[in-house]
Formats: C-alpha cells, sequence, structure tokens
C-alpha cells in the first residue's frame, strides 16, 4: 500500500518535471519569435539561452520595448521598469514569465 | 510611383492591392513598391475608384510616373478617361494651361515617358494632346495614384509635376520643385534640354530578375494590410489562410497564426528566407545616402551648433510617469527631446521646410519630424512622424515605435518617406556624447540628440553628478543664422526642463 503511494508520488513528481521542461521550452520558442519579429536578421541559432540581448545582439531600446510588448500580450503579463536587468537573455525572460505566471 | 526622397529615382512595383473598379478612399494602400528603402507600402491620395492600373508587377517605375488611374466611377467613364488622355504620351496636363507648355509634350513624345500628374484638377486636360471630342466628353477626374507633396497637397489646384529623368541630377531638382510652388498658376515650365534626353528615353521596362515569390498569389483574396505585409515577411500565402475578419477577410491575426502552426516543421526554412535585406537592396541604399550625402554637403552650407543641456528633471519625471504606464504606453526618454524640439520648432519656422533650388526655403505649416533609424544591416532612413507637435507624448511615443518597428521588419508607408519637414537623429542609450549631423537634402536642418550621461555638473555653485545630454543643431545657412539656430536650441533646453508641460 504505502509503497504504491510512493511510486505515484514518484510519478506525479515526473510528469510534473516532464511538464515543466516542456513549458519551459514552448516559452522560449514564443520568447525568440517575439525576438525576431522585432529583429528579423536575427539566425535563429545565434540567440543562445545565454546570451546577452541588448549587448551582443544589438538590440537597442527600441527594440527592446518592442520586443516586451510582444511579451507582454503573448504572456498576458504587466513588465516593470525595475524589472527589465531580469530579462536581458532568453533564459532570464522564460525564468521571469514563469514567475510571473505562477503568481 | 511617389518620390520616397530627394535620393530615390525609380521603384519596382511588386504588388497591387487594388483591381479596376475597387473603390479606394484616401490613406488606402494600393500598392507595395520595392524602393532603395526596402519595400513601402503606396498610399492614395483621393477617394475614387480604380479605372486602371498601368504599371505591371514586377516592372521598374521612375519617380513621377503614372502607376494607375483613379476616377469618380467604377468602369465606364474609365474608358472616356484613357481614351481622352493619352496618360501613356509625355503630356503635360495642367488646369487651364495655357499653349506655351505644348512644345514640351510635342518634342518628347516618348511612348512610355513618364506623364503629368493631373492631380486634383477637374479640368485636367492634355497639353498637346489630341482633344477627340473633348467638349462633350465629361470632364472625369482623371488623378492618378500619386503621392503629392506637402506644398502640392496644400494648393490642391497647381499639382502638375513634370517628369524626373535622372537621380539627383541639378535638373531634375528645380524641376521637381514645380508642384511644391503653391499658388503659381503661370505656365508650366518646359523640361530643360539637358533633360529632354533622359526623359525621350523609354521607361525602363526590364523584368525583376527575380520574381518576387508572392506576385503570383493575391487574387481576390480578402485580407487587411497588416495581414498581407506579415503573409510577405513570413512567405505565407494568403489565399490558403481562414479569414476570421469582416466578410472573411484575413487580419493579422489570422496570419500569425497560421505562421504558428506552419513553424513546428518549417522553422528553418522561415528563419532563413526572413533573414534581412540582400546584399543588392543594401548595396542600392548604400548608393542612395551617398547621393543624397553628397548632394548635402556640395549644395547645402551647413553651420553647427552644439548645447549640453542638463536632463535629470526630464528623466525623473520620466520614470515616475513610466511607473503608471503599461509597457505599451511607456516612454523611451528619446521621446522627450522629440516633442522638445517639436514644440520648439513653431517659433523657428526657418528651420522647418525644404529649400528649393528656384524658389528658395519654403517654410512647412506643418511639422513633420523625420526619425533617423539605423537598420541593423547597415544603412539608415528617417520616415516621418507627422504633426509631432500636435501629439501627445503617449501617442507620440506609439507612432515612434510602430515606426522604427516597421523600418526595421517592415511596412513602411509612402507617405513617411516622402515628407519630413526636419530630422531628429538620436544616439540612443548606447551611443557617443553628441552628434553632428549632414542635413538631409532638400530639408534645412538637423537635430542631434547624444546619449544621456552622468557627467558632473554645477548646480548651485557646486559641481554635482547629473544625467546630460548633448543636443546639437546643423542648419542650413542660406535659410538661417547661428543666433537663431541658438535660441532654438535654448528653447529646447527649457522645455525640457518642465517635461511635465510638454
Amino acid at each position: 500500500m504505502n509503497e504504491e503511494n510512493e511510486e505515484n508520488e514518484e510519478n506525479e513528481e515526473n510528469a510534473e518535471n516532464a511538464e515543466n521542461e516542456e513549458n519551459a521550452e514552448s516559452i522560449a520558442a514564443v520568447v525568440i519569435d517575439a525576438l525576431i519579429e522585432v529583429a528579423p536578421e536575427l539566425e535563429r541559432a545565434e540567440i543562445e539561452p545565454g546570451i546577452d540581448l541588448r549587448q551582443e545582439l544589438d538590440i537597442d531600446s527600441m527594440d527592446f520595448l518592442n520586443f516586451l510588448i510582444r511579451l507582454h500580450e503573448r504572456f498576458a503579463i504587466e513588465i516593470p521598469e525595475e524589472d527589465y536587468p531580469r530579462l536581458a537573455t532568453v533564459d532570464g525572460c522564460v525564468a521571469y514569465i514563469r514567475s510571473k505566471r505562477q503568481c | 510611383m511617389p518620390s520616397l526622397g530627394a535620393d530615390m529615382d525609380a521603384g519596382i512595383l511588386v504588388e497591387w492591392l487594388v483591381k479596376p473598379g475597387d473603390r479606394v478612399k484616401r490613406g488606402d494602400i494600393v500598392a507595395v513598391v520595392e524602393t532603395q528603402k526596402g519595400a513601402i507600402d503606396v498610399e492614395i491620395f483621393d477617394d475614387g475608384y480604380v479605372q486602371e492600373l498601368i504599371v505591371p508587377v514586377g516592372v521598374k517605375a521612375p519617380v513621377d510616373s503614372i502607376l494607375a488611374v483613379i476616377g469618380e466611377s467604377p468602369a465606364k467613364a474609365a474608358k472616356v478617361a484613357v481614351s481622352a488622355v493619352p496618360t501613356r504620351g509625355l503630356s503635360v496636363a495642367a488646369p487651364q494651361a495655357p499653349a506655351a507648355t505644348a512644345p514640351a509634350a510635342g518634342a518628347a513624345p516618348a511612348p512610355e515617358a513618364a506623364p503629368v500628374e493631373a492631380g486634383a484638377a477637374p479640368e485636367a486636360a492634355p497639353v498637346g494632346a489630341p482633344r477627340p471630342g473633348a467638349a462633350d466628353a465629361t470632364p472625369v477626374e482623371a488623378a492618378p495614384v500619386e503621392v503629392p507633396r506637402p506644398g502640392a497637397a496644400a494648393s490642391g489646384a497647381t499639382s502638375v509635376e513634370v517628369p524626373r529623368p535622372g537621380a539627383a541630377a541639378p535638373d531634375a531638382t528645380s524641376v521637381e520643385a514645380v508642384p511644391v510652388a503653391a499658388p503659381k498658376a503661370g505656365p508650366v515650365e518646359a523640361p530643360r534640354p539637358g533633360a529632354a534626353a533622359a526623359e525621350a528615353a523609354p521607361v525602363e521596362v526590364a523584368p525583376v530578375a527575380v520574381v518576387h515569390p508572392l506576385s503570383h498569389r493575391l487574387g481576390a483574396t480578402l485580407a487587411s494590410p497588416r495581414a498581407r505585409h506579415l503573409g510577405r515577411r513570413y512567405g505565407l500565402e494568403l489565399a490558403s489562410i481562414a479569414g476570421t475578419g469582416p466578410h472573411g477577410s484575413i487580419t493579422g491575426d489570422d496570419v500569425e497564426r497560421a505562421r504558428g502552426s506552419a513553424l513546428g516543421d518549417a522553422a528553418p526554412k522561415q528563419a532563413a528566407r526572413r533573414r534581412g535585406p540582400s546584399a543588392e537592396a543594401q548595396a542600392a541604399m548604400r548608393r542612395a545616402i551617398a547621393a543624397a550625402m553628397a548632394r548635402s554637403k556640395r549644395e547645402i552650407p551647413h553651420y553647427y551648433l552644439s548645447h549640453t543641456l542638463d536632463f535629470t528633471a526630464a528623466l525623473t519625471w520620466l520614470g515616475a510617469s513610466n511607473k503608471e504606464r503599461s509597457v505599451k504606453e511607456r516612454l523611451l526618454p528619446v521621446i522627450l527631446p522629440v516633442k522638445a524640439v517639436a514644440r520648439a520648432l513653431c517659433k523657428f519656422p526657418e528651420l522647418n521646410g525644404t529649400y528649393e533650388e528656384a524658389e528658395g526655403f519654403i517654410p512647412s505649416p506643418s511639422i513633420h519630424l523625420g526619425f533617423a533609424v539605423a537598420m541593423r544591416g547597415g544603412g539608415l532612413v528617417a520616415p516621418a512622424l507627422h504633426d509631432a507637435d500636435k501629439r501627445g507624448l503617449g501617442e507620440l511615443m506609439v507612432a515612434l515605435r510602430d515606426l522604427v518597428g516597421r523600418v526595421r521588419g517592415g511596412g513602411l508607408r509612402s507617405s513617411e518617406l516622402g515628407d519630413p519637414t526636419i530630422t531628429v537623429t538620436s544616439l540612443g542609450d548606447r551611443g557617443v556624447d553628441a552628434v553632428q549631423g549632414v542635413i538631409y537634402p532638400r530639408q534645412v536642418a538637423i537635430v542631434g540628440v547624444g546619449t544621456p550621461r552622468l557627467r558632473p555638473w554645477v548646480v548651485d555653485g557646486a559641481v554635482v553628478p547629473r544625467t546630460l545630454v548633448d543636443i546639437t543643431l546643423a542648419a542650413d545657412h542660406r535659410v538661417s543664422d547661428g543666433h537663431r539656430g541658438a535660441l532654438f536650441l535654448a528653447a529646447v533646453d527649457r522645455l525640457l526642463q518642465d517635461p511635465e508641460a510638454l
């Protein structure tokens, strides 16, 4: 009985992890799409998850604002100015969006 | 073919968004042309019905040539218009045009030469052209799809344009100046001898080497301009997309959705197709910039002024204001100097307008502020923020953001490129202290905004850290002097100290 329960819990946990990973991946895909809409010259391959969008991909303040507006629309989240530093990379964006959606 | 800047001599028609019989109204986007500045949406400036599409898709047409004919009625009248007005001849159509202009038409009966714009003049009649039963032919308004310049739009009656032969040849410029001269009722200047040869030469009808990937699509597919634009950008067939808009028309969101589902398997291909401008397009833009800037430095006696101002009050206000604003309404610092420049210009008309070789300086009643936008692949364009002085900060910011987005993503409109009356160039938040601009001909001034930086500044006798900005002015000394220029920059400074009032 106990063993069974444990097994179930474990399964649930695994399922949750998988779901989270999948979720992160799909969020990243939407983030990258938004970025490419703002900067169509970018190659998908050059947008590495940890790369600094503004410094290394030459996204200026106007592009960045247009990018944030897309994130705002697609994920229905509000992004105050003081949070901008957390959105410096694709990874950062994904983490930020997930934290906003959980609360 | 609208002129999208002094440096443009021709454009390739890549797509018609209307067909004969269609009803159009002022502001509709009727065609897409490929220029050195990328693909531009051509707007129409008259209400009416499309009667004839003259320039076919894939054909390169010189600036000021007629792309299509619109009239007051859909079809029948079109025949009258076409037979009574030989739009393909080099006809100088002018309201009550005196016979003096006839030689122009007679001298160069080039079969494909660009005709002159009949504009909004109802009695427009071709000069020197056969007038078979002109008396009983109902005067049909044969207003070509043509973007009148600001001056011409205001005057209406005398919008007479003489075809422009070459690129930035001085001759062409002075001829082109004609329509801007507002109430000039006199005879239309015949093309200069030098220009005649060029005009007589048939228009380049060489089919473009690369067929536009989308030129074959789009029969009667109903779609919004944004949908068409996105379809073009993503390389999607609109006909294959289910529309959810009015009458089943395809909206931008439909295209986004279709793309979303297409992306799964075709992502790499899509990415490859969406790459920035081709090397060829970039080279063309480089040449266009070279021609405009060389002309500027050759013809315009620039003078330069520079002023450092305290940007702290403006930024403090902006930060507080942005706390109240959602992302979509958020302001960037650059919008404050942009608005301040526009406001200050109201009192300095000598910095806002165009300089024409024949007439000299023509001040503009409106402030259409060109904003220089760097393209990521190199090159820049400076499309207009219309009536920048009259719009609120929020509205102006949305307009600017949209404009920059379209410069980099595509979808600029013809009116935005053709008519700025002054330019602002801003170095953004990662630039350097100051920029000394080169005036874009035929404008007479350019304002530079440096990158705001924390620097030592003296306030009330003590050195304190402040965020400072260097603003500069390069202006045409034929039109204004340094004293007035200095007063102008001081006025911009003053306006920026009270940002709330902007």
